[in-house]
């Protein structure tokens, strides 16, 4: 309360807080000082009275709800029942760990179509990929070891789906189109985006048009334009420029890159690409990778990842043990 | 109970703190949505999910010093989802979502056919503002809130909603100039409808 309000105009007191609450009888109002105000700077009077008038005359017609539907409410709530109308539930569909899978690897590469209750799912298993074409002709291009999940007879209202892993999107334009992951949802109209969402981790790049995501449970939203990114680090949101690639992420077209990632989450997605379990220490799996791998060679993969690191590779059956090069003095 | 001492036996698992949160600001929120939507069932529903997400995850969730901001803004969100399914609105685009403000006027105090044209002028006048500027203003001059609040809720920069309130307020300005003084004595007698518990977030 320090201003001087001397050189205000009628509507930068219009806007001021303390004033607004002043001239609306606000329980919290400054009474003493706008009174003391007033009588202070009688010159300002005009000023005052044009400003309280306009305040004043910003009211809005109240919307209530009776205390019998306050109550009713409540009892809902306390059942903990989301109302039907509201959107699914968050499946929680398992997704096999390469780790568990890796000794049981008479895998059909064949993509499943559940269909439970009145939703669709659509997964795919390690090392498989898949474009699936949706009712209104979006397509989705789902990455090994994902799914989603959606409503088919309700599409043409509700264009929403689960997802759970790693998809590329291409959005007819039309109604607003929702991609649902346990961590944020992502918002379009029309446009072409990437997900990842596994394990904690959640990271969006935009390839066309303008994309919305915002973080489940927080108030936190961006909108992102073509060649951006962002990603979920300890519940803020980080964004970095993923660089304009009209045909979409690399990953469709079986090339990984990676940009400075974690060996750990290079290691994990070769593990969906390839149905291997692989060893490595947790120093390495800790150090950083900047590179690629293709889909369609095991070993091709790993001299790819390992050489730049100075790590050998042994492959016995389906594991694969990493260890560091020793170092020769010579 | 305080907003921030409230907040955090609610994180706690005390159900009846979230009683006490839910039936505070239970009207400001009803009041709020049914700005965007005319359908009650959906801000009803937009409500339930809100606690019971708010329940479910409540061990997740920051500290914050004003509930109304948190909730508003989470309110806002869902509304604005189930409304594009509504195909309410259809251009993501500038992120306007349906906000319609509707002025406050009591037939007693409109009783001459000026002052009523007066009136009508003046919600014209709110009417031909954005949505966006109508729930700038709304929050301002409703609820009460600062310009931390509504950057929050709305999602702005902080210089956007003050650009917003300004252009808003210079807009109905000019049209006050026009009105006869009667109307706008009229509305001093009028009763304002704050929120009925004050709010932290007021003291800044």
């Amino acid at each position: 309360m320090n201003h001087n309000y001397r050189e205000y105009t009628m509507e930068e007191l219009a806007q001021d807080s303390s004033f607004i609450r002043w001239a609306k009888q606000h329980p919290l109002a400054d009474h003493r000082f706008w009174e003391k105000w007033i009588r202070d700077n009688p010159d300002k009077a005009a000023v005052v009275e044009a400003a309280k008038s306009l305040v004043r005359a910003i009211d809005f017609a109240p919307k209530t709800i009776s205390d019998d539907r306050v109550d009713a409410l409540w009892e809902k709530i306390q059942t903990g029942q989301h109302p039907e109308s509201a959107t699914p539930k968050q499946s929680r569909l398992r997704l096999l760990l390469p780790l568990a899978v890796a000794a049981s690897m008479a895998v059909l590469l064949i993509a499943r179509f559940l269909l439970t209750d009145d939703t669709l799912s659509i997964q795919t298993t390690i090392g498989e990929s898949l474009v699936y074409t949706l009712p209104d002709g979006s397509t989705v291009t789902l990455n090994a070891l994902s799914s989603v999940r959606f409503d088919p007879d309700g599409w043409s209202e509700n264009r929403s789906l689960e997802l759970q892993g790693e998809a590329y999107f291409e959005v007819r334009k039309g109604s607003s189109f929702e991609v649902l992951t346990p961590d944020g949802t992502i918002t379009v109209l029309g446009t072409a985006f990437n997900v990842f969402a596994r394990e904690g981790a959640f990271k969006v790049v935009c390839f066309e048009g303008k994309v919305r995501v915002a973080a489940n449970n927080q108030s936190e939203a961006v909108v992102l334009e073509p060649g951006m990114g962002v990603q979920l680090t300890g519940g803020t949101f980080a964004s970095f420029s993923a660089g304009k690639d009209p045909k979409g992420p690399a990953w469709q077209r079986g090339l990984f890159e990676f940009d400075n990632e974690r060996l750990s989450v290079v290691f994990d997605e070769l593990q969906r690409q390839f149905d291997v379990l692989i060893q490595a220490d947790s120093s390495t799996l800790d150090s950083y990778y900047t590179g690629f791998f293709e889909k369609d060679n095991l070993e091709l993969a790993l001299q790819a990842i390992c050489w730049p690191k100075q790590l050998n590779y042994s492959i016995n059956d389906r594991i694969i043990k990493i260890e560091r090069t020793t170092t020769n003095p010579q | 109970m305080e907003d921030i001492n409230l907040w955090l036996a609610m994180k706690n698992g005390d159900q009846t703190a979230l009683e006490t949160i839910y039936r505070r600001y239970v009207n400001n929120l009803f009041s709020y949505g049914m700005r965007f939507s005319t359908n009650e069932q959906l801000v009803e529903d937009s409500i339930q999910d809100l606690f019971i997400e708010l329940w479910t995850h409540r061990t997740n969730l920051g500290n914050t010093d004003s509930i109304i901001r948190y909730l508003m803004a989470s309110l806002r969100r869902k509304i604005i989802r189930k409304g594009q399914q509504d195909h309410r609105y259809t251009d993501l685009d500038d992120t306007t979502p349906y906000f319609e403000a509707e002025l406050a006027f009591d037939e007693q105090w409109i009783a001459g056919q000026d002052a009523a044209a007066a009136a009508a002028k003046l919600q014209q006048a709110l009417n031909a503002l954005s949505a966006r500027q109508q729930e700038a203003i709304y929050l301002k001059y409703k609820e009460g809130l600062d310009y931390d609040d509504i950057c929050n809720i709305m999602e702005l920069q902080y210089q956007s909603a003050r650009n917003l309130i300004a252009h808003a307020i210079q807009k109905l300005r000019q049209l006050m100039d026009n009105l006869p003084t009667i109307i706008l004595l009229g509305y001093l007698f009028m009763g304002f409808g704050w929120v009925q518990k004050p709010i932290p977030c007021l003291l800044y």
